[in-house]
């Protein structure tokens, strides 16, 4: 008996042994956001597993953007549940504090071993350098904000000719008023978006500021908020106040469809995509969005308008799509290896070829772009090079500066709050910040 | 009855799994919210002790007791409605009006479905220019009806008037329990004495049923003060803050605004009104117990 149970143990250690792969695999977890930066990942994730057998990828994709990925995160970061590498908004929200907690691994190396330093615009470079010198995500796509996409058979039927000027943007405020009142006269409601997520407001106002102040007090309202900055300009002087007061006045102008602040984004979209709006507010990822949800819909796209004579309309652009390796991964070489491979010219195509998210790489050739980009993307990529771009306030200041400013925005629309009282708000809490007590 | 010790002690097996669950679910977070009030926080930086000033600045902060008065206004008005609703379906119910049984299922499916699927839907019900509401609301001749969740003056209304639908099924079938234990005897000797279906509910039905009443007002007290789905799913907390409720708000300063100890705070001052209620609504079940031995 003793016999026959020490020759069922070799046999079933053979077996154990035998069915072990010789080399183990690495498998690394990456967590992102839905939509096309989920498709995006999933797509260069399977290249990369076919070229590297040894390490496998699982994207973990979030239930929501905005709702669930953005606040849950830096928590998920800090918790033995973390994973090994992530997508994430670089800006001065919540990133910050990542940066602040030592919870993300430096890329220096990486950006000089890879040319980043050279392929990436200096801008984003900046963007990218912690206050303690070190790069701790890179770049992987842009957006740019907020474009209008206009249903071409409702401007047709209304008879309103979509903007022809350089900037491709209604060259005044009052003709831009011409344009919702043709809109409204023929039954439809001119700009639909979600307002309910105040974010999309406060990409509205992010246009108007560009159009009304000039660029060296916006650079002033990016950081009046630090620790120790004299301000130039604050948020209860007249530069920020006179947009508080335009962002009312388009809304009293009926300028955004009825109900609009009661509606989430999916929902704001719906009025357009089943053509009862004429115009739809998003970012260029939009495109991708529209593509899908109404393919046989002709549609453009335009700029808000010029405000102020003496400025022109640029695009807001957003480099804050960031790819970061969590600090006390197991897996760091493996880590490295697959970000080496997504900021490739190669995956950064292929992404591009998946989606509508622009490449964030400067040397990508111009006549694939033209190839591979959907062809209104290409337009707006070739008008972003002629009239250049901004930053959209809400990117550079604290999470609590920018969340509150959309509530404030919504109460200021719904006539519960005065454009003056936005402002003393929004001081208090600059305020704050710049005396360090956060 | 005295139990010998050995019978104790297996009592107090018994007991322990519930004892532990408490312990690590209830007990455990609240002594570190309590704790976590006490200092400033992102959430993953280092904790720093501010004392009493999250407290101070909940004092001073115009939202928090924004978002307190629209708790109130949602609790006072979302209980009556459920519990005076309910009343009168039970009554209906037990009356055996005519369907019946239909308006019992009826009534209670919608207490059944979450409360985030109860707030979509009703999101989209509400859409101003998309939705049936309106839609029905223009052909019955209203050319301008109410933006609902878009219009700070409706918003927690229409919140409020959600939340009855949903939840006077709850008080009904409690309510209806109780008016089917009241002695058939009773109702015979009213009905020979000649009294008609008001006299009737207000002199014998609603007297013998007013404990179980009191109990689940102060229930649905407790549950409406609580509130967070049903607010984040139709107007997380707008437009603006007119909707607002403590819930919304501790998740905003905690997970938005990235201050965990303010966040604290809130959930802090939130138990130190909900609490008071609950022994409230112990003592009365006890009451109740009494006066039915």
């Amino acid at each position: 008996m003793k016999k026959v149970g020490l020759i069922t143990a070799v046999c079933l250690l053979v077996v154990l042994l035998l069915s072990l792969p010789i080399t183990a695999k690495t498998t690394i977890r990456v967590t992102c956001i839905p939509g096309p930066t989920a498709e995006r990942l999933q797509a260069q994730a399977k290249v990369f597993m076919e070229k590297n057998p040894d390490i496998d990828v699982v994207i973990d994709v979030a239930g929501g953007a905005e709702e669930v990925y953005k606040p849950n995160f830096p928590v998920i970061a800090a918790s033995p549940d973390r994973p090994d590498m992530a997508w994430y908004w670089v800006d001065g929200r919540q990133y910050q504090d990542l940066v602040a907690a030592g919870l993300l691994e430096p890329l220096d190396d990486l950006y000089e071993s890879e040319g980043w330093n050279k392929a990436l615009p200096q801008s984003t470079l900046e963007k990218y350098t912690s206050p303690d010198g070190h790069k701790y995500a890179v770049n992987v796509t842009v957006v740019w904000y907020p474009q209008v996409y206009y249903n071409k058979k409702i401007f047709q039927e209304a008879g309103i000719v979509p903007p022809q000027t350089p900037y491709v943007a209604y060259a005044s405020n009052q003709e831009w008023y011409d344009v919702i009142g043709k809109i409204r006269s023929a039954g439809y409601e001119p700009v639909s978006y979600g307002g309910k997520e105040g974010w999309i407001i406060g990409h509205t106002h992010d246009a108007l500021l560009q159009r009304m102040v000039p660029q060296e007090l916006l650079n002033d309202f990016y950081n009046n908020w630090r620790p120790g900055w004299e301000p130039k300009v604050r948020y209860t002087d007249e530069a920020w106040l006179q947009v508080d007061r335009m962002l009312l006045e388009w809304k009293e102008k009926g300028v955004f469809a009825e109900g609009f602040l009661g509606r989430s984004y999916p929902e704001g979209r719906m009025l357009f995509v089943q053509g009862k709006a004429a115009m739809y507010q998003d970012g260029s990822w939009g495109v991708g969005i529209l593509r899908n949800e109404a393919p046989n819909l002709d549609f453009g796209w335009m700029l808000y308008p010029k405000i102020k004579q003496e400025i022109d309309p640029k695009f807001l652009l957003y480099a804050g799509n960031g790819m970061m390796i969590l600090k006390g991964t197991k897996h760091l070489d493996a880590c490295k290896e697959f970000l080496k491979f997504i900021m490739s010219k190669e995956a950064q195509e292929l992404g591009f070829r998946v989606t509508t998210e622009f490449p964030s790489r400067l040397d990508i050739d111009t006549n694939l772009i033209k190839e591979i980009a959907d062809p209104l993307i290409y337009e707006m990529w070739l008008k972003l090079q002629e009239i250049g771009s901004s930053t959209g306030w809400d990117d550079p200041v604290p999470a609590e500066l920018a969340e509150r400013s959309f509530i404030l925005f919504q109460e200021m629309l719904s006539g519960m709050r005065t454009p003056e009282s936005v402002g003393q708000e929004l001081e208090a809490i600059a305020e704050r910040y710049r005396s360090g007590k956060k | 009855m005295r139990l010998g010790r050995g019978k104790k002690g297996v009592g107090y097996l018994f007991v322990l799994p519930a004892f532990l669950f408490m312990a690590v679910f209830i007990v455990y977070p609240l002594v570190e919210s309590l704790i976590l009030s006490f200092y400033s926080w992102t959430g993953i930086s280092v904790k720093t002790f501010v004392g009493l000033e999250n407290f101070r600045n909940l004092l001073r902060d115009r939202v928090f007791w924004l978002a307190l008065q629209n708790n109130l206004v949602f609790t006072v008005l979302s209980t009556a409605g459920t519990v005076i609703l309910g009343f009168f379906l039970a009554l209906a119910v037990e009356r055996r009006i005519r369907g019946w049984w239909f308006y019992k299922v009826v009534y209670f499916l919608p207490v059944m479905v979450s409360m985030t699927v109860v707030g979509l839907l009703w999101g989209r019900l509400l859409d101003p220019t998309l939705g049936p509401i309106n839609f029905i609301l223009r052909k019955l001749g209203i050319s301008s009806p109410p933006f609902w969740l878009g219009d700070p003056r409706t918003s927690l209304l229409s919140i409020i008037g959600v939340t009855i639908w949903q939840y006077a099924g709850f008080p009904m079938i409690i309510l209806l329990a109780a008016m089917e234990n009241i002695p058939l005897e009773i109702h015979d000797a009213a009905t020979i004495d000649g009294v008609n279906g008001w006299q009737r509910t207000w002199h014998i039905i609603f007297p013998l049923v007013k404990p179980v009443f009191l109990m689940i007002t102060v229930l649905q007290i407790i549950f409406s003060f609580k509130v967070f789905d049903i607010v984040w799913a139709m107007t997380q907390g707008g437009p603006g803050d007119s909707s607002i409720v403590l819930g919304v708000y501790l998740y905003k300063a905690a997970f938005r605004y990235t201050r965990f100890g303010y966040g604290a705070a809130i959930a802090v001052a939130m138990f130190l009104i909900i609490f008071p209620l609950s022994l409230l609504y112990i003592r009365l079940t006890r009451l109740k117990e009494v006066v039915e031995e």
